[in-house]
């Protein structure tokens, strides 16, 4: 395996050219319906693709803003190569709504829109190339002429005009500078401006192999193998931005194409995966996977993110997939950031590579921490506070993360906590996440009305972060210090929605 | 807009109790309105919890190819139909 990126290689490196893809010419990035697809046909695709981006952008370099729409992952991938590979930058916008994505345009005036048809229909504000390839033969053509002399300079890309296409050997390497800005992923806030995090290509190089090390344990398990992941999360967040986009373009790992949501289209895709394989998907999806009567093929690991997972929960899909399961724990600035098989351990356990520094002045709720890395440019706050039990060994000190993630929106539970009791009537509030990502809320508030109380919250809080349910109670289950536990809230919440679905 | 059939209103009722759809009468859902791009705004989260209880309750799979859950039921009246069409054997005799 390859040696951790250290701060030395990162200065001395700053301009070289580091190739896209870091695979065996004949590896598989990704299966499609056809068959695998290696990493030379990969790359001849990409070199397509970013010649006709840069006939778009102009030959001039500079900072070229691209909003990747594609719904399949395989163009989805192609496209966020392809983009960096043309000297452009990624923007990964938090969700596709309208207004998320009408607040990038304004913001990047100089974005376009790459697709795969599936905005079709929708009012696109700026510029869109549809990057499917059976959509643009004729433009194919067209760009191979627009770009006969291509500047290397800016985007580090030296590549021929249309290198034979079946002479595999001699496709050139779509490559950027490690300091080339290749993608920009935002953290939104419940209110406010998005905070746009800039990740330059040996950033996103550094934090793979990071992610590599971390997740894959090839050397002990699979002897080098390829492994093969089927994710049902969407490429675009950090999450499945790194395992199933990333992954595949840096590791031993081939991409499943499909995005399958229902378990039994889930295990029928999981089949069709050659072994050794990966579920990567989240406590949600997990949820519905154990609770159906769908048979389920057996995987070598699963990954789990985005939302709380019990125990409960990783000890069946355990034996349901009869496979590890690893939950990651990870913040939008950096990525995944600790791992943990929460079936048996209650500790996260570090990345190697990354590192931990407590905030100077704790929290109500205990020490805060910042995760570093040489391949970092800030290091930023993890929003839970923890408690170190070994060098890179902690648990999560509060009853649950204050802040949550939902739609690619990330909000507070303090905060909401305080809107609601804000609202006319409640006396007494607690708010939490479940594991289908969503929020929840039990009010005590004897004389309030449900329709004032989500009438406050609409006012303050985006629609992702009202409660569903809102339940009404006499009085939440306080501790003597007036602390809640997770345990009791999570058994209030049980019974109010056993009572309510029994009337 | 065409009044629901008693199924469609059975099934009305499930997605209003399933999703915790508190601010919605089943009756209000239209046969023919979007679930997912109409006035209930429904997304993937919510489509995994249905897919869930009308497993349970009528022993019938949910699928769609693609991820794209418009085609297989985009609507109360084609979700209706999908499980009266494939609907099994009740619960308690279905193999586990």
């Amino acid at each position: 395996m390859s040696p951790l990126p250290s701060p030395e290689t990162r200065r001395t490196n700053a301009g070289e050219l580091v190739p896209l893809f870091d695979r065996a010419p004949g590896d598989a990035v990704l299966i499609e319906a056809a068959g695998p697809v290696s990493r030379v046909r990969i790359e001849q695709r990409v070199n397509r693709l970013a010649a006709r981006l840069r006939a778009h952008a102009g030959s001039a370099p500079g900072m070229r803003h691209a909003l990747n729409l594609c719904d399949d992952r395989r163009h989805f991938l192609t496209a966020f190569a392809a983009v960096i590979a043309a000297g452009c930058v990624n923007l990964l916008p938090p969700n596709r709504q309208r207004d998320t994505v009408a607040g990038l345009v304004e913001r990047y005036p100089d974005v376009f829109i790459v697709h795969d048809g599936s905005v079709t229909g929708m009012e696109l504000p700026c510029a869109a190339i549809n990057v499917r390839p059976a959509a643009n033969q004729a433009s194919d053509q067209t760009s191979g002429q627009a770009f006969g002399q291509v500047s290397g300079e800016a985007s580090g890309e030296a590549i021929e005009p249309t290198a034979g296409r079946g002479d595999d050997a001699r496709t050139p390497r779509p490559a950027a500078r490690r300091d080339a800005l290749a993608a920009v992923s935002f953290t939104s806030g419940s209110t406010g401006v998005p905070g746009a995090n800039p990740k330059s290509w040996g950033a996103l190089i550094d934090g793979t192999a990071i992610n590599a090390r971390a997740m894959l344990d090839l050397a002990s398990e699979h002897d080098g193998g390829t492994l093969t992941v089927l994710a049902t999360v969407p490429p675009q967040h950090m999450y499945g931005l790194e395992l199933s986009v990333l992954l595949p373009m840096r590791a031993p790992v081939c991409v499943a194409n499909g995005q399958p949501l229902y378990p039994a289209d889930v295990a029928a895709a999981l089949e069709r995966c050659p072994r050794p394989r990966a579920l990567v998907t989240t406590p949600a999806h997990l949820r519905a996977l154990i609770g159906s009567t769908v048979p389920l093929p057996p995987v070598e690991r699963v990954f789990s993110a985005t939302a709380p997972l019990s125990i409960a929960l990783a000890r069946d899909s355990e034996r349901a997939f009869k496979a590890s399961l690893i939950e990651i724990y990870g913040c939008s600035e950096v990525g995944s950031v600790a791992r943990r098989r929460s079936a048996h351990d209650e500790l996260w356990q570090v990345f190697d590579g990354l590192s931990l520094a407590p905030l100077p002045t704790p929290s109500p709720d205990g020490i805060s921490y910042r995760v570093s890395a040489p391949h970092l440019r800030t290091a930023p706050e993890l929003q839970d506070t923890l408690e170190i039990v070994a060098p890179g060994h902690f648990r999560l000190a509060g009853r649950q993360g204050d802040l949550l993630n939902i739609a690619g929106k990330r909000g507070s539970l303090a905060e909401i906590t305080r809107h609601l009791l804000q609202a006319p009537g409640v006396l007494d509030a607690v708010a939490f996440q479940i594991e289908q990502g969503r929020l929840v809320a039990i009010v005590v508030a004897p004389d309030g009305h449900r329709d004032a109380i989500l009438g406050t919250l609409r006012a303050h809080l985006d629609p992702v972060f009202l409660p569903r349910p809102l339940l009404f109670t006499d009085r939440l289950p306080r501790q003597p210090s007036s602390k809640l536990l997770a345990g009791d809230v999570r058994a209030l919440y049980e019974q109010l929605l056993g009572a309510r679905n029994r009337a | 807009m065409s009044a629901q059939t008693p199924f469609q209103h059975e099934v009305a009722t499930l997605i209003v109790e399933t999703l915790n759809l508190e601010d919605v009468a089943p009756d209000a859902i239209a046969p023919q309105d979007g679930l997912f791009d109409g006035e209930l705004a429904l997304d993937s989260v919510d489509a995994l919890e249905l897919a869930l209880a009308v497993s349970q309750r009528y022993t019938v799979q949910l699928k769609a190819e693609e991820r794209s859950t418009r085609e297989a039921f985009s609507t109360l009246e084609s979700l209706a139909a999908f499980i009266e069409a494939h609907r099994g054997a009740a619960p308690e005799a279905a193999v586990g």
